[in-house]
């Protein structure tokens, strides 16, 4: 749901701020990030292709509907060898925007290049939760609606969506030409960072006391 | 022609996914994509030397820091599967073996993500330097890229007077050094993107294979359990390198605002 809010904000600031980028070069990096990352991905997951037997991913998930524990503990590491390799691949692509745009700055040509900065830092995450999503979505449509997959949750993709749509919030209200902004945006990060951390902590908390654990 | 190369490994991998040299197209084509981003083709010969120093220094820390932290049994154990397989191995040979991989995995991860950190930062810290940024009037580069003369040095003595008061006596000043500077930025990155982003995927590639040894066949005998895998594998600081690269590029503003209290 997170990540669908996310998107669909990120969306909405790219198309209303798309007078001040520079020829649509942002979004021929956009379509780049998103062809090139998947192609990653998949290399760096069949690089271990062989991790828990031969099966694949949606063959163990065809026959996870009526999988003992083993079964399922074989369809969770496939499955963590399918996400471990797109986060490699995301990561390596958040790293190269970062530093293309902040030393090179080719992607635009005006001014206001720290501000597209950080729009463009956001694709491979994005780009990340979307392919996310989307493999999610096949491997349910593949067992069945009903049946729920033994499929966590990730801490750090969800406080790094948190922290975009803190971005994108201040982005949106501050005009680029401001100089408080980069302040503010690294400010943003930092304060989605606490309030995700108290409210893991507190979710965490609660759940451990209706078990009857402590937390 | 480097544009079709990435497409094609990745065709080949999807005709021939099942194949026992799956691994080594997987491998190309990993290279091959990270290639093609950091823009091999636009490559300085100048930068050989530099890039066999940043791999000699990875092993080198790798080396060292597997030397410290493991025991000589673990590597025993190691050379022994390598040689002869762990069909015989015992439990507990297999368990210290799993955790000498992971180990040695996270080693070349964190060695890989570290020099890639250390040459961005020299990087920006050059061009923060160089372009004026600083009062440091300096003429450091990195690989004796010289900029241009004049290239480096931000001339403010005229700032404030009025153009038209000149006197007799004013001495007479070529207007080439007045001249604005505008910023070439082809000047620096381009050559720097090979250099910070070859140990990231070096490290990238080294750490897969580890797992890939990891997932195989020398730990067949464990059960799945036992495989103790974390959600992700990845070092969990990297997840704050986005954020601390939006604080370096925006350092200056971010350290004017505080110098502003």
């Amino acid at each position: 749901m997170l990540r669908i809010v996310v998107l669909i904000f990120y969306l909405y600031v790219v198309v209303s701020n798309e007078a001040t980028f520079a020829d649509g070069e942002i979004l021929a990096a956009l379509m780049a990030t998103a062809l090139f990352m998947p192609g990653m991905a998949v290399g760096l997951y069949y690089m271990r292709a062989e991790s828990a037997g031969s099966n694949s991913l949606l063959q163990l998930a065809g026959k996870a509907e009526n999988a003992s524990g083993d079964g399922l503990g074989e369809f969770r590491q496939k499955y963590l060898a399918v996400r471990e390799s797109l986060y490699a691949a995301a990561m390596f692509f958040c790293l190269l925007m970062v530093l293309v745009l902040a030393k090179e700055r080719y992607l635009v040509s005006s001014n206001n290049l720290d501000y597209q900065l950080t729009l463009a830092v956001m694709m491979p995450v994005i780009c990340l939760s979307v392919y996310e999503v989307v493999l999610q979505l096949v491997l349910k449509i593949k067992v069945g609606m009903q049946t729920s997959l033994p499929i966590e949750y990730d801490l750090w993709l969800s406080w790094l969506n948190f922290a975009i749509l803190g971005i994108l919030a201040v982005m949106h209200t501050f005009p680029y030409y401001d100089s408080d902004v980069g302040f503010a945006i690294f400010s943003a990060v930092v304060l989605a960072g606490i309030l995700y951390a108290a409210g893991a902590y507190v979710v965490r908390y609660r759940k451990a006391h209706q078990g009857g654990g402590r937390a | 022609m480097i544009y079709s190369v990435a497409p094609l490994l990745f065709l080949a991998l999807l005709l021939c996914r099942r194949k026992s040299y799956a691994w080594m197209i997987a491998t190309a084509l990993v290279i091959a994509i990270g290639a093609l981003v950091v823009n091999v083709s636009n490559f300085n010969s100048k930068w050989n030397e530099f890039l066999l120093a940043q791999m000699g220094l990875s092993v080198l820390m790798i080396a060292g820091s597997m030397l410290r932290q493991t025991e000589a049994v673990t590597w025993r154990l190691f050379f022994r599967a390598r040689l002869h397989g762990t069909a015989d191995f015992s439990h507990a040979e297999l368990i210290k073996l799993l955790g000498f991989l992971s180990h040695f995995r996270r080693t070349v991860m964190n060695v890989a993500v570290f020099i890639c950190l250390l040459t961005a930062c020299a990087a920006m810290m050059v061009e923060f330097i160089e372009s004026g940024g600083s009062n440091v009037a300096s003429t450091i580069t990195l690989l004796d890229e010289t900029p241009p003369p004049g290239y480096g040095t931000l001339d403010n003595s005229g700032m404030g007077k009025m153009p038209g008061a000149i006197t007799a006596d004013s001495p007479a000043t070529p207007s080439a050094l007045s001249a604005p500077r505008f910023r070439d930025s082809s000047l620096q990155f381009p050559k720097v993107l090979l250099p910070v982003f070859w140990p990231l995927l070096f490290g990238l590639v080294l750490s897969q294979f580890f797992l890939h040894v990891q997932d195989s066949s020398w730990f067949r005998a464990l059960p799945m359990a036992e495989l103790k895998r974390n959600p992700t594998e990845l070092p969990s600081y990297i997840w704050f390198f986005p954020a601390l690269s939006i604080l370096l590029a925006w350092s200056e503003r971010i350290f004017a605002y505080l110098a502003a209290f």
